[in-house]
């Protein structure tokens, strides 16, 4: 079995790549996990019907799991999809708390306060 | 002035009603309250107050809104509070040709008659042959550009345009500084013909300087180009006519100019940059840049390319642009027209010209300036949605999946002494190559220093870039350094990915 090339979103300048057009690599970042109380699912959607979604398994009070100040507090979620799929329609994503009566709207906004969308193609190195 | 629209109307935006329905005096008063009106986010992030205030039928005082006008703000808030497009499809012809107040009429040197050819060449001679200690001289005039010391430099930062307007009128000031040539205008070079032919002989084909500037730049030196056909392959190769038509089809002020707050790097500011590095070693010098004499038509130009998207997204007064601005996210563009001590534009404002970026805003009503359109009149242009890649996820988003942008970022520019390219290569072919504007010594530079990471947008065909290898190389114009390939490990931690734009309202 041959090693498979690297792949990656984003590669150091000196570096020599082929792009992989089939597929595309969605990502939300910078979701704030301390927010959210307990376990999630991230929803991407396309024309308000998911596509994709991603699940993350947290305490109820992750604040007491993750370091203080640390990176770990944010979260990233990354959907490897067919291109075709995220044409032709407007994606939206949506986040679902597996404990909804725990902590309101507010929190949830808080959580994505600073979260953003890329849509990228994965590049392949050696 | 936009057309008033009918109310109510059904599916307002931001750019074609909502802005216009506050006036200056609403602008002023709600001001003093902390609520900035021309600022979409604050009025968007306000919107249920408004309605509350405007639907008592007493608001604003003394001239309450209408029922219809009240229905037509619900219905923007109930539609999702949509940003739009300004109310006309651009119609670059229409624009152009307006009736103009103003006296001085900046012409396409292509259409100059006899006449006025020979007036802007006595002026140039003029300034030329005055005394390199003449606040009129042209080597005076030039050197406000960048050498000799002091240093003022406005690129790569939103003061921009607004010095350059600045910049362009002192000068035009000295021209008219030369007896006989009281009324002359500077004409403009429209950057997607050809070059000029008038401007290849003397007195615009060159310049000598007349003492050292400093940098290696010594008395007797003479301004370069590259051939002219290569001029026309260089600016093909930087995608100047590209960019600045992009540029032309935005609405909001960061993504005209395409260079902070995300937007990608294709528009004003990479076409501004094209330029300077198409057409020769001079005009790629930060430097000396200004001494070569086609340097003045080339700006001209692109005042005249900030004109025109003034007019066509009504941003010709201070309110309108401000309703270009995203107040929230672009704070370092809405400060240079709001908080005194940044309107500087020096050294115009202390100048007895007495300019700062307030008042070069309005280049008719304030500067008594206007353009003619180009000989070569350019094809209407629509606008575009709004494109992004990266956006908050509370956005919906349509994605271009037949183009791909190969993003060159983190370049530390300031390692890198004077102006570059950056080259696209697939399969060690160049695709495509970007050209960056820059002193010497850019570390020494306060403006650049400040916003020394460098970002490059190849915006390709999806087909071109696959099935192959790609790779990117940074060239310095200056290869005495370390010669033609700029170690990468020199400029920080470049990175490269390819990304592909989201478009969104």
């Amino acid at each position: 079995m041959s090693d498979a090339p690297k792949v990656r979103t984003s590669v150091p300048l000196d570096r020599t790549v082929a792009v992989d057009t089939r597929e595309v690599n969605v990502a939300v970042e910078g979701v704030d996990r301390t927010a959210i109380s307990g376990s999630f699912t991230v929803h991407l959607l396309k024309d308000g019907a998911p596509i994709a979604s991603r699940f993350l398994c947290q305490p109820t009070e992750p604040e007491e799991a993750v370091e203080t100040g640390g990176e770990d507090r944010f979260a990233r979620f990354d959907f490897v999809l067919p291109i075709e799929v995220v044409a032709d329609g407007l994606l939206s994503v949506a986040i679902e708390p597996l404990e909804t009566d725990v902590r309101g709207a507010s929190s949830l906004s808080d959580a994505t306060a600073r979260a953003t969308l890329t849509v990228s193609l994965m590049l392949q190195t050696e | 002035m936009p057309a008033t629209p009918t109310f109510p109307v059904a599916d307002p935006t931001w750019y074609d009603t909502i802005r216009h329905m506050f006036d200056a005096t609403d602008v002023a008063h709600m001001s003093k309250q902390g609520l900035d009106l021309t600022s979409y986010d604050d009025v968007r992030a306000s919107a249920g107050g408004i309605y509350g205030q405007v639907s008592t039928h007493q608001m604003p005082p003394g001239k309450p809104w209408t029922p219809d006008m009240i229905q037509t703000f619900l219905n923007w808030m109930s539609n999702g509070y949509p940003k739009g497009t300004p109310a006309a499809v651009r119609d670059a012809a229409m624009v152009s040709a307006a009736p103009t107040a103003a006296s001085r009429i900046r012409k396409d040197v292509n259409s100059l008659n006899g006449t006025e050819r020979d007036k802007v060449i006595k002026a140039f001679q003029g300034v030329m042959a005055k005394d390199p200690s003449d606040p009129d001289s042209y080597f005076v005039q030039a050197g406000y550009h960048w050498l000799p010391s002091p240093l003022y430099c406005q690129h790569h930062v939103p003061a921009y345009n607004p010095w350059h307007r600045a910049y362009l009128l002192s000068f035009e000031n000295a021209l008219r500084s030369v007896p006989g040539c009281e009324d002359v205008t500077l004409p403009y070079w429209d950057i997607t013909t050809p070059f000029p032919d008038f401007l290849k002989s003397a007195p615009f084909d060159a310049y000598t300087l007349p003492q050292d500037v400093g940098n290696g730049f010594k008395k007797g030196y003479v301004t370069e180009r590259y051939s002219y056909p290569q001029i026309a392959v260089n600016l093909e190769r930087y995608q100047v006519t590209a960019d600045l038509e992009r540029a032309l089809t935005k609405t909001d002020w960061e993504d005209f100019h395409g260079w902070w707050s995300g937007a990608p790097h294709n528009t004003i500011i990479s076409a501004h940059d094209g330029g300077h590095g198409a057409i020769g070693p001079t005009m790629a010098n930060q430097s000396v840049a200004a001494f070569d004499p086609v340097f003045w038509f080339f700006h001209a130009n692109w005042d005249r390319l900030w004109w025109e998207w003034q007019k066509s997204v009504d941003g010709t007064d201070l309110n309108g642009l401000l309703s270009t601005i995203n107040r929230q996210t672009d704070q370092a563009s809405y400060q240079i027209f709001t908080v005194e001590p940044l309107k500087a534009l020096q050294p115009f404002t202390e100048l007895p010209i007495g300019l700062d970026t307030v008042k070069v805003i309005n280049s008719v009503n304030s500067l008594d300036v206007d353009y003619a359109p180009p000989a070569a009149q350019a094809a209407a242009l629509a606008f575009a949605r709004k494109a992004r890649f990266a956006l908050p996820i509370e956005d919906r988003a349509s994605v271009d999946t037949q183009r791909a942008t190969v993003t060159v970022d983190s370049i530390d520019r300031l390692k890198i002494p004077g102006s570059f390219e950056v080259h696209l290569f697939k399969d060690g072919q160049r695709l495509a190559s970007r050209f960056l504007f820059q002193p010497q010594e850019p570390e020494t530079c306060e403006t650049c220093a400040k916003n020394g990471i460098a970002r490059f947008d190849f915006d390709l065909p999806l087909s071109e870039i696959s099935g192959g290898k790609l790779h990117v190389e940074v060239e310095p114009v200056d290869k005495s350094f370390v010669g033609a390939r700029f170690p990468a490990k020199l400029m920080g931690q470049p990175k490269m990915s390819v990304q592909l734009a989201m478009e969104t309202d």
